[in-house]
């Protein structure tokens, strides 16, 4: 390493170390590849050893649980686990008897004498609070305890106190409850009682430390809910800047606007955390935990911070955010800061699952959590079995450009050619259709009414669009109409339908398009009023294929017609619930955890987390939870960066190839609204159409209607995935053919064999 | 110098997790990739550049500069105070400079791998050996050439050949200092010029030299970054605003002076010219822009995080470089770390077909692209190179289609214009014999008409009819052709009330509309407006009120001026004073479709001469109806314009008072009703 400039010595000699184990690591991969065959370039600049994906890294070494103290004191115990808490800090501590490893809710005391008092007593504390004062100043204190004032109280199966923050001069009660697989820790918000009026809470951070580790001194990571699911592994720090906030179901943007477009150039969305859990593992294979967010999940989020940030310990922490600050803009570009009057009704809770063994994984909880969700009834029932896995094509027919009097509608694609398609698909091989019909209403997709059905007469007829689906109207196909229920252009529906932000101006997002730079969003009883016509369609227009409802999750600060985060929740469960009722097929494009019940087929799923820096790894927790119960489709390969990793990686994911095609050629309809569709041609597809989906299915098909239960990397570029129908598939990443599971995979192919054992 | 080389243990050490990203053609961008469309404009295309991975633990404090030879890195790490060399192929990493560099800004190596530092702090410039020993110092120069008063403050450096170098030093508005290998000073290469805008311009000839200097310092900008490409030239770019790439030639000379379409930045932090001659720009907000060796933009991609820690994004970027496999680097001095980015199947398409262009294999280059336009269909740059190879292998007319999807008129111009040759020189025969049978047909006639009219003037004259209400109006309309021909005689019959109506002078108006919207559109594909961006309302809108505030201003002026039109008379000869244009732009716009761009003055010729007859005969007919001296007409003309300019004022301000006086409302309601 180069001279530091941050670290003192007594870090400089713990970076040598750290050095030196990387040393012998990567002296330990060479060997394991050597041995793999010899043909891998294993320098960490080479492409062929770092596939994000499936990377081996140091999988090795056991976590070293904490001792309990003489200060701990045993609260209540079950077959499985053992709760105790140290009485002289509040500090709580879960013992797993399983796997015989203590799991602590501060950082052990050696540990945080490294850190400065503030961060000490964070990295101790059970809660931690940011809170605004009089000024609207956002200011942190973290609870303190005493004995003599937080009536303690200790019951059959857990304990209860209340902890006091000096500062804000502020005070908060926490029940733990011990369960058969965990327990669960519930901070009511009638039982929060703030002496200074000025002072107004903002966030809760609770038991930030918990899972935490410091640099890379635990073999193991945390899991992320990012995208498809991230990890981070606890390895040396490095110079971040600063720790993340990531929210649950995504940011509203009725109280924090995105940022506009300038020419098209901006950072790509983040992705949602579509899961409201998170969890860790200490030693791969041997301890973990999965935390669920049971209560306040729509005010609640994740604040991630990599070793490096102020302090060298990684740490995530579940948090819940009861007040924010937001600028309240006066019309011009001139505004003020305010702070949100009324508190969020959060009712904070979280459930923690200890896992053991091989459950001590991201897979592990994954399984976990597709069972809660199971029980619930928040999945819907499982899929059967195909022979054929589908293909998702979404058909894109017409759209508004720009014209000599104003706009007009174009039309790239008829029901003539979508019929075409089909039956070109069917004699490529392909037997399995999902046709899914993008901008068909009059106007085509950005001039259409919100709530009409009525065709795009150059589009076709009605007589054509039945047709069409009784041809797809067979088990494992489907015609779907792709309709927005839950945005519109101007002009797409009345503002009074529109959802107003925290400021007082519609919510809106930013739209790249050439005829409008914004799209705004309805209303729930406007949803509402879209989904009752619906019933009354024909049958050949009830499956629906739903973009933008079951992900964004915004509030309404409309005068009259508000609507928290919850309960546009509630209202759009009930909305998708009246929906399904209506319809017969339903596709939700990416939807978070409360609309999977809703759904039997999900699209656009996400293939990536958001890329933070400090995310190794990408793992597909999403696909693994609805696996078996939700078909999963890729966002459009066509407009994607392509390559065989990319179908690879539908492979490795159980995600099934998907498109968005035109009958005409993209620069044919460049001046429409719609300028994102750079390359769309069926005829140009065809063949890579044939290729892909005759190489997906060959693997995938033989796990249609199961759930993966197990995923592995063996070693660099390879990965092995295990369902729960006695198959194994193995995807080969590498330039090279691997042996794994007994036998040869090609390079870059991916096999499917069943089970050992 | 330290060196040591590093095991594969510790360079993973240095490495951040994400660069096990690797290539992942898949992992899509944390940021849109945007390239110039064949719609005109820059809009989102497919993924470039993927960003791969991070060298996160280099040590490294608010470094200022990379420069990237082959695998080599050499990062300008100013807060250390040194200059890092990191070997990416031979994992090896060593550092230049420490103890001696006081506050390395720029840095550059040559193709010996003498490494050239630009040190700031010490006012110093240095060569050093490969092995990084000191082999020249290079230090302010005290011939009188260089100037009494001139800063000597390295910033930037680049390589000059020979062992010498450019020098940009900070804030020097007189150029580019080179020296040679022996640290002498050779002159300063290259100086901006100052960009002046209309207003300094018409500054410049009011104030004396002195208010000038007082008032509106004319400095140069100076220059940003600075490279030597491997074609020996010097690339340039400057740290103003909306700056582009200059390539300048061995006298200092742009060579990209007078081009349009270069990508332009707003800040620029750093510039890579690639073997290809492909130019890298980052600037500081982290948006990186890929030109090809013309200067043609390839695309641009990246940006700010906005404290956001995703890869690809940054905070403040300082440099930029590409090795030999197509990898780009790019420094950010905010976070301390190197990003890399690896291009995409399609991005490194365009690269081979523009190499293989380059070498003259055409038809593989055109194969090449033909697979990107598959991924990328509305891609300008990929339609622009199509047409180039057909134009290169003669096949224009396939040129032309392509040049025309790309809506690149300056190239279709070129195409069409060889085409056009080639057509003249098949059919100049048959022209000839047109020509001829057009001239004898042309006799013919007016010897056929000569006949008639003398046969006519034997005969006794018709009796005369009296017109109809609709023979009135169609004599009225026709009086457009007498009206250009015949100003002054007109516009007598309509002040006496014999010819001309409002009704046949609306219809007359609305026929010039017409004629106006078929030339604006129709006048071939190099001369005409593209119809998605011509609007039919807003340049009626704009007509209608030139031509209403002309007749109302000048009603007004000639009757404070005893002028002897009416409205009517002034309604009706105004607009038939465009008589011309309705007679002769049908016939300019057919013709415009048959011309290239080298025959462009012909355009503007004829537009010259419409437009001076038509202002002749409305100022004839003036004269006529108001009973006007010429002077008399000056001065009427002239208070008309001033009367028009005042109207327009008027109203202006008056929609912006009205508007604020709403804005100042709703603003002082809100924020009554929003503050507690």
């Amino acid at each position: 390493m180069i001279n530091g400039t941050k670290t003192g010595k007594r870090l400089l000699g713990a970076a040598a170390l750290l050095c030196a184990a990387a040393f012998l690591a990567g002296s330990a991969a060479l060997g394991e590849e050597g041995d793999g065959g010899g043909a891998a370039d294993s320098r960490p600049l080479s492409p062929q050893a770092s596939v994000d994906y499936t990377v081996k890294k140091d999988m090795e070494g056991t976590a070293e649980s904490e001792q309990l103290l003489d200060t701990d004191r045993l609260v209540c115990e079950n077959d499985r686990l053992a709760l105790y808490v140290d009485e002289e800090e509040f500090i709580v501590k879960v013992l797993d008897k399983q796997g015989d490893y203590l799991w602590s809710s501060g950082a052990a005391a050696n540990e945080a004498q490294s850190m400065t008092g503030t961060w000490r007593r964070f990295s101790r504390a059970f809660l931690t609070m940011d809170y605004f004062n009089a000024t609207g100043a956002s200011l942190r204190s973290s609870a303190r305890y005493s004995r003599e004032t937080a009536g303690l109280v200790y019951t059959e199966d857990g304990l209860a106190a209340t902890l006091r923050f000096q500062e804000p001069d502020a005070s908060v009660r926490v029940y733990i409850t011990l369960t058969d697989e965990g327990f669960t820790v519930r901070v009511p918000d009638d039982e929060m009682v703030f002496n200074k009026e000025d002072n107004r809470l903002a966030r809760l951070y609770v038991m930030p430390f918990l899972g935490s580790a410091y640099a890379d001194s635990i073999p193991g990571y945390f899991f992320i809910p990012d995208g498809c699911g991230a990890l981070m592994r606890f390895e040396e720090p490095k110079t971040y800047n600063s720790s993340t906030l990531l929210r649950v179901y995504g940011a509203d943007a009725s109280v924090q606007a995105p940022a506009a477009y300038r020419d098209g150039l901006a950072p790509t969305p983040v992705k949602n955390l579509l899961f409201p859990v998170y969890g860790a593992v200490h030693g791969y294979n041997q301890n973990g935990f999965l935390g669920t967010i049971t209560g306040g999940e729509t005010y609640a989020g994740f604040e991630i911070s990599p070793a490096g940030v102020k302090i060298d310990f990684h740490w995530m922490s579940p948090v819940f955010i009861y007040r924010e600050q937001y600028r309240q803009s006066t019309g011009s570009s001139e505004g003020f800061d305010v702070v949100q009057q009324t508190p969020n009704a959060v009712n904070a809770e979280v459930t923690y699952t200890l896992l053991s063994g091989e459950d001590a994984s991201y897979a592990g909880m994954a399984n976990a959590y597709r069972e809660q969700l199971a029980a619930q009834g928040a999945l819907p029932g499982r899929q059967e079995a195909l022979e054929h896995i589908p293909l998702y094509v979404q058909a894109f027919m017409a759209d508004q450009a720009a014209s000599l009097f104003g706009t007009s509608t174009r039309v790239f694609t008829t029901l003539e050619d979508a019929a075409d398609w089909a039956a070109r698909l069917r004699e490529a091989g392909i037997p399995n259709l999902l046709l899914s019909l993008h901008g068909f209403e009059k106007g085509g997709y950005s001039g259409g009414d919100a709530g009409s059905y009525a065709l795009e007469g150059r589009v076709g007829s009605e007589k054509e669009l039945e047709a069409l689906y009784n041809t797809l109207n067979v088990p494992g196909s489907g015609l779907l109409l792709s309709k927005e229920f839950s945005r519109a252009y101007e002009g797409q529906y009345r503002r009074s339908g529109f959802l107003y932000a925290i400021n007082r101006v519609f919510t809106s997002t930013p739209d790249t398009g050439n005829l409008f730079s914004s799209r705004y969003y309805l209303d729930a009883p406007t949803v509402s009023r879209l989904v009752d016509s619906y019933a009354g369609l024909p049958a050949y227009k009830r499956n629906a294929a739903l973009p933008g409802i079951g992900g964004a999750l915004y509030s309404n600060f409309k005068e009259g017609r508000e609507m928290t985060r919850a309960e546009m929740l509630a209202a759009t469960q009930e909305n998708l619930r009246a929906l399904r009722e209506a319809s017969g097929l339903v596709a939700l494009e990416a939807p978070s955890q409360y609309a999977l019940a809703f759904a039997d087929v999900v699209y656009n799923v996400d293939m990536q987390h958001s890329r933070y820096i400090f995310e190794t790894d990408a793992v597909p927790f999403a696909q693994m939870v609805t696996g078996g119960h939700i078909r999963s489709f890729a966002p459009w390969l066509n407009l994607g960066a392509g390559g065989n990793n990319a179908v690879l990686r539908l492979i490795d994911y159980n995600v099934y190839p998907a498109y968005l095609l035109t009958e005409a050629s993209s620069d044919e309809f460049v001046n429409c609204h719609t300028n994102t569709v750079y390359s769309s041609r069926f005829d140009d597809y065809l063949g890579e159409i044939r290729e892909v989906y005759a190489q997906v299915d060959a693997v995938l098909a033989q796990v249609s209607g199961a759930a993966a239960v197990g995923r592995s990397c063996p070693e660099d570029g390879v990965s092995v995935v295990r369902y729960d129908n006695g198959r194994t598939v193995l995807v080969n990443y590498n330039g090279y053919a691997v042996q794994a599971e007994g036998v040869t995979v090609p390079a870059g192919k991916a096999v499917c064999i069943a089970s050992a054992g | 110098m330290k060196r040591r080389t590093l095991s594969r243990g510790l360079l993973t050490a240095l490495l951040f997790p994400a660069l096990c990203l690797g290539v992942l053609a898949d992992a899509g961008s944390t940021s849109y990739t945007v390239s110039p469309t064949i719609s005109g404009g820059m809009e989102i295309s497919p993924d470039a550049y993927l960003p791969v991975g991070v060298y996160g633990s280099l040590g490294l404090d608010n470094a200022q500069d990379l420069y990237v030879a082959g695998h080599t890195l050499y990062i300008a790490d100013s807060g250390n105070a040194r200059v890092v060399v990191l070997d990416t192929e031979k994992e090896t990493v060593f550092t230049v400079g420490e103890g001696l560099l006081q506050d390395p800004r720029g840095v550059a190596a040559d193709e010996e791998g003498r490494i050239y530092v630009a040190d700031r702090g010490a006012g110093l410039a240095y060569r050093f050996s490969p092995t990084g020993e000191v082999e020249q110092v290079f230090e302010r120069p005290q011939t009188p050439s260089f100037g009494k008063n001139t800063r000597f403050s390295p910033l930037k450096i680049a390589a000059a050949g020979s062992g010498g170098a450019y020098i940009i030093s900070e804030d020097s508005t007189t150029g580019v200092i080179h020296m040679d290998g022996t640290g002498e000073f050779l002159g300063f290469f290259a100086s901006n010029d100052v960009n002046k805008g209309l207003f300094e311009k018409l500054l410049d000839v009011v104030l004396t030299e002195d208010q000038l200097n007082r008032f509106l310092p004319s400095v140069p900008p100076s220059y940003g970054s600075i490279f030597t490409g491997s074609d020996g030239l010097v690339y340039t770019v400057n740290k103003q605003a909306g700056s582009t790439v200059q390539r300048h030639s061995l006298n200092g000379l742009d060579l990209f002076a007078g081009r349009s379409g270069l990508p332009a930045f707003d800040s620029a932090g750093d510039l890579f010219v690639a073997g290809d001659g492909r130019m890298l720009v980052v600037d500081n907000a982290g948006y990186i822009t890929v030109a090809d060796r013309d200067g043609h933009f390839l695309c641009r991609f990246g940006g700010s995080s906005n404290g956001a820690e995703r890869v690809g994004l940054f905070d403040l970027a300082t440099g930029i470089g590409e090795d030999g496999d197509g990898r780009l680097y790019v420094l950010d001095a905010q976070r301390n770390y190197i990003q890399i980015f690896e291009p995409t199947d399609v991005q490194r398409n365009i690269y081979t077909a523009l190499t293989l262009y380059s070498e003259g294999k055409y038809d593989e280059s055109r194969e090449v692209l033909e697979s990107v336009l598959m991924r990328n269909s509305t891609s300008y740059f990929v339609r622009l190179y199509m047409g180039q190879n057909y134009m290169q292998q003669g096949d224009y007319a396939r040129a032309i289609r392509e040049f025309r999807v790309a809506g690149a008129r300056e190239e279709y111009s070129e195409a069409y214009w060889e085409l056009r040759n080639l057509w003249l020189q098949d059919n100049m025969l048959y022209i000839l014999i047109a020509l001829l049978a057009l001239a004898v047909l042309a006799v013919a006639l007016r010897e056929g008409r000569r006949r008639r009219a003398k046969k006519a003037a034997a005969a006794p004259p018709p009796a005369p009819k009296a017109p109809g209400r609709a023979g009135r109006l169609g004599r009225d309309l026709l009086l457009v052709r007498r009206f250009a021909l015949h100003p002054i005689d007109t516009a007598y019959e309509v002040q006496a009330g014999r010819a001309g109506s409002v009704l046949s002078a609306t219809l007359v108006f609305a026929a010039f509309f017409v004629v106006f919207v078929v030339f604006q559109l129709a006048s071939g594909f190099l001369f005409s407006q593209k119809a998605e961006d011509f609007s039919l309302v807003s340049n009626f809108l704009f007509l209608a009120a030139a031509f209403g505030l002309f007749i109302l201003g000048n009603f007004f002026i000639s009757s404070i001026q005893d002028g002897k039109g009416t409205l009517r008379s002034i309604y009706i000869v105004t607009i038939y004073s465009f008589s011309p244009a309705i007679l002769l732009l049908p016939l300019l716009t057919l013709l415009l479709n048959a011309l290239t761009y080298n025959e462009r003055f012909i355009r503007q010729m004829a537009l010259l001469f419409l437009i001076a007859w038509v202002a002749c005969g409305l100022m004839a007919a003036l004269i006529q109806i108001h009973d006007y001296s010429f002077r008399k007409l000056v001065k009427n003309l002239l208070l008309t314009a001033f009367f028009m300019l005042v109207a327009i004022l008027v109203l202006s301000l008056a929609y912006l008072l009205v508007k604020q006086i709403f804005t100042f409302a709703g603003e002082i309601i809100t924020e009554v009703s929003l503050r507690d």
